[in-house]
């Protein structure tokens, strides 16, 4: 995979320049937003991971024209990850907040990448979404966290309640605007399940 | 900051209202008893002359004047007060005898505002009394003597305007310094707590950059130990560097919590019991490992107007805290009494006997939290999250059982 990683902190670049390559992928590394601009114009990369606090060029701008450009990104945040910023129109294909560990890092890169590439549709109930272009009933846009969320409670698999308060809140918001009857709810003894609401 | 601010006003206005209230009530009451007791001296003066200043008549009693004041003259000051020679030429008044029949005599008359046999009838609808004001401003006074019933009626109203001047001035006034005290009390509140709240804004401020200065460099040094280890394996110095990052991690992300661990725009309705049902049973499995007793009782449908994540947050600090400190047990209730929530934990502890509500305060831990993987924040947020909604937390140990009551 080639990456484009996009940090101010050189020491950063630095350490997880030689963590990925020592795993096979190709890094590149800029630490402002025009190079981000740049680079993606140039060279074609699978993935660009991008701080929140990027100068130069604000991360919305940079996510937009990432998108357009049709490349998958990762945001890392420097503050909690909330529903505020998972329920914005601008939403970036994942989001992982500092401080880390680098196999979160490299497992979130996979999981994007894995929806990326992915020629399937998760439908369930009336909910349908589309991994590859990440989008929850062709309208909404969801994260790949969110993707995941939804086939580890299609497949009954066990969650962690705590990494996925967020994305549970955030589903659960878009699902309602969407006027879809299903949400996440918390069952006794069962844990959290994808349901059908009454009414 | 804003709350306390705002807080310290209603009740230094409230103080300010207590005692301008208790001040001018005092004044007037005192005021208006002084009137009463001055035209109660009359009236008694003419009970004694028989029910008339009337000298010619022989009757009056010029000794009724001989009282202590009109002895004391003071110079230009001593012909004030019912005591004084002038009072029987100035007090209009009447006076009516009534027989056994209910017939009523005319004993002395000298009112303008009335006719004789108007003020017989009201005489008469007097004579069951003893004193007391009749009509706004005339005071009366009956006695008997043999078989007939005298009531004495004078006119107060020029002695009683003052006395309502005073009042209305006293109730005008008193509101005016209402607004008044209000105005200098928010104007002094803002510059009261201005330094304090520069102090809170710093104390956030620090703490929200702390938090920020210590996440990528906390990233950064468990990359690289992690690319020591892919490049040279695992040894005891990145294990150790491992663990204590993990700790300091753990560190950061309490002390973000401590910055803004109260969002106040995400206030909804909020089911109580179902977050305490959802967390618990998270935590069964730990609590078996553990071995201890789970013991839980939830009143369903308890809801509460708050913010969702600080209060789930709040409830798995408490089942974390359990969990760490319990020795066999550790019981949980939740109930609501009125409009009151209680929240109570309850675990057997090896700590000693007494009040320990400094469990409560940041980075405080207690003798048995030694050997535990603890840094004392967790109830710190707890209790943040209940003064934010204005309620109690207290902690105690009586008979070897650890009590901690959350009242909301």
């Amino acid at each position: 995979m080639k990456i484009l990683l996009a940090e101010a902190d050189r020491d950063f670049l630095s350490t997880f320049r030689q963590l990925l390559s020592l795993d096979g992928h190709e890094v590149v590394t800029v630490f402002d937003g025009t190079q981000v601009i740049t680079k993606t114009t140039t060279e074609y990369f699978d993935l660009v991971v991008l701080s929140h606090q990027i100068p130069r060029i604000d991360c919305r701008t940079l996510i937009l024209s990432l998108s357009e450009k049709n490349i998958p990104t990762i945001v890392l945040l420097d503050t909690k990850i909330s529903s505020s910023i998972l329920l914005s129109e601008i939403l970036a294909n994942a989001y992982l907040a500092f401080p880390f560990f680098p196999n979160e890092l490299t497992e979130l890169m996979n999981e994007v990448i894995k929806c990326y590439n992915s020629k399937e549709t998760i439908s369930i109930s009336d909910i349908e979404i589309q991994p590859s272009e990440f989008k929850l009933c062709g309208k909404t846009p969801v994260t790949a966290q969110e993707i995941k969320l939804v086939e580890t409670l299609i497949g009954n698999k066990p969650l962690d309640a705590k990494r996925a308060e967020p994305f549970i809140n955030s589903l659960n918001n878009k699902l309602e605007q969407l006027g879809k009857k299903n949400r996440i709810k918390y069952i006794t003894g069962d844990g959290y399940r994808l349901v059908t609401e009454n009414g | 900051m804003d709350k306390a601010r705002k807080k310290f006003v209603l009740y230094a206005e409230i103080a300010v209202f207590v005692l301008l209230t208790v001040l001018l009530s005092v004044i007037n009451i005192v005021n208006f008893t002084m009137v009463s007791e001055d035209a109660d001296r009359i009236t008694e003066i003419l009970a004694n002359s028989h029910g008339s200043f009337d000298r010619d008549k022989g009757e009056f009693n010029d000794h009724a004047l001989e009282e202590p004041f009109a002895k004391k003259r003071l110079g230009g000051f001593g012909n004030m007060g019912p005591g004084s020679p002038e009072t029987d030429s100035s007090v209009r008044y009447f006076t009516f005898s009534i027989d056994e029949n209910g017939n009523a005599q005319k004993v002395a008359f000298k009112m303008s505002a009335y006719t004789e046999s108007e003020a017989a009838e009201w005489a008469k609808s007097l004579q069951d009394g003893i004193t007391g004001w009749t009509r706004v401003n005339y005071r009366y006074r009956v006695y008997r003597d043999n078989k007939l019933t005298f009531v004495t009626v004078i006119d107060q109203g020029r002695e009683l305007l003052p006395s309502y001047r005073i009042l209305i001035i006293s109730l005008c006034g008193g509101a005016v310094l209402l607004v008044l005290s209000m105005l200098i009390l928010m104007s002094v509140g803002k510059k009261l707590f201005k330094p304090l709240e520069e102090s809170d804004r710093k104390q956030k401020q620090f703490i929200t950059n702390v938090e920020k200065e210590f996440k990528h460099p906390l990233t950064i040094i468990n990359a690289n130990t992690e690319l020591i280890e892919k490049q040279n394996g695992p040894s005891e110095c990145t294990n150790i560097i491992n663990k204590q990052v993990k700790k300091m991690t753990a560190l950061v992300k309490d002390l973000g919590s401590l910055g803004i661990f109260h969002d106040e725009n995400s206030i909804s309705k909020i089911n109580l019991s179902d977050i305490f049902v959802r967390v618990l049973d998270s935590k069964k499995d730990d609590f078996n490992k553990a071995g201890i007793e789970l013991r839980t009782s939830i009143k369903p449908d308890v809801t509460f107007a708050g913010d969702e994540n600080s209060i789930k947050r709040s409830v798995s600090e408490l089942a974390a805290n359990s969990l760490k400190y319990s020795v066999s047990y550790a019981s949980f209730t939740l109930e609501k009494n009125s409009d009151r929530i209680i929240i109570r934990i309850e675990n057997d502890t090896t700590l000693p006997d007494g009040n320990i509500d400094q469990i409560f305060d940041r980075f405080t831990t207690l003798e048995n939290a030694v050997g535990k993987d603890c840094i004392g924040l967790g109830l710190s947020y707890v209790k943040q999250t209940v003064n934010a909604y204005n309620g109690r937390a207290s902690a105690k140990v009586n008979n070897g059982v650890f009590n901690l009551k959350i009242d909301l």
